[in-house]
């Protein structure tokens, strides 16, 4: 039975009810979802001015090249004040630094099976299976890295977002490529096993780079194998070693 | 009847102006990075250029290292101008390189 006897107050709940209706309808995408965007908090700025210039690999060996990188970054605190990571690639090293230059780890690492310095545009779009073996390439420079999700679910850093490269915890799905003995055998000669990713032990992964790149942006230098640093790092220059 | 109708009108249009309000003023609050800007974010991954004021100027080393920071005549060198970038949370996930 209709009740058409409607008072005021039903009339008022009914405008509001429609109301938010229609605002629920209109407005979910402009409120809820930018609120759930927002930015996480930056890392705790670390005040540049104060770091030393100079960095501490802590006895570790390094090859020139690292080394030489290493100082000009903080010689020219070029890191920015954020944790910074040196890969060589001729060694298959990796190299991270705390902000103030001192050496937070080095570990072996598995990268690119190619030999080169640069990503075959459009690669990060294609199937691991349409890679072919001379485009797995690690590409050489300077880049910003974020912490993020591949697509299966596993939390990565990436390195080179548009071109998929990222450093992520060793996978041996493939019992065929040997990638834990890879990484255990002393040689870096069998190190060059990915398609491009740099691969590192689970236990550096989540010791060490977890800890310094997991939750904020650092910076990764990726040493060329085919040209001189200069070449690729062009606003520094080398006039000789200590 | 005609009351009530005008009624309900009336505080839908006002629930409506209220909302797009409170949306408006939400998204005033979202964060926009602009090139340059206090709160920009360089793109993930590349070597830009800026058109930021700020930059840092490399010191004489205490250390014998005797490596200079120079100025670049490329156009594709790297940049330690750039202002420090937070992270965003906007990367969709997708497959690696392995």
């Amino acid at each position: 039975m209709a009740n058409t006897d409607t008072s005021p107050f039903d009339a008022i709940l009914k405008g509001l009810g429609i109301g938010c209706a229609v605002l629920a309808l209109v407005l979910p995408g402009q409120v809820t979802s930018r609120q759930a965007r927002q930015p996480a908090p930056p890392a705790p700025a670390v005040s540049v001015e104060h770091l030393p210039r100079v960095a501490d690999f802590k006895g570790q060996q390094a090859s020139p090249e690292a080394t030489q990188m290493a100082r000009w970054v903080m010689t020219t605190r070029d890191h920015r004040g954020m944790p910074f990571v040196i890969v060589d690639k001729q060694h298959a090293r990796v190299f991270v630094f705390k902000p103030d230059g001192t050496l937070d780890g080095a570990t072996p690492a598995l990268i690119g099976s190619a030999v080169g310095d640069d990503s075959v545009p459009g690669i990060g779009e294609r199937e691991m299976s349409a890679i072919l073996p001379h485009e797995r390439t690690t590409p050489a420079g300077r880049f910003v890295s974020q912490p993020g999700i591949n697509s299966l679910g596993e939390d990565i850093v990436w390195v080179d977002y548009e071109a998929a490269v990222s450093m992520h915890r060793v996978r041996a799905k493939e019992p065929r490529e040997r990638r834990l003995e890879r990484l255990a055998s002393a040689t870096a000669d069998d190190n060059r096993i990915s398609f491009g990713c740099i691969n590192l032990p689970v236990s550096f992964y989540e010791t060490v780079v977890k800890p310094a790149l997991g939750a904020s942006r650092g910076v990764v230098y990726i040493l060329p194998e085919t040209r001189p640093l200069q070449a690729v790092f062009k606003t520094w220059q080398a006039t000789g070693t200590s | 009847m005609k009351f009530n109708q005008s009624l309900t009108a009336a505080v839908t249009a006002a629930a409506l102006v209220a909302g797009a309000g409170f949306a408006f003023a939400q998204n005033d609050k979202t964060v926009t990075n602009q090139r340059g800007g206090a709160s920009a974010q360089g793109p993930l991954g590349q070597n830009t250029t800026t058109d930021s004021s700020t930059t840092l100027q490399a010191q004489p080393s205490s250390s014998t290292t005797t490596m200079q920071a120079q100025p670049s005549s490329s156009t594709t060198t790297m940049d330690n101008s750039a202002p420090l970038p937070s992270v965003d949370n906007t990367l969709e996930p997708r497959a690696d390189r392995n």
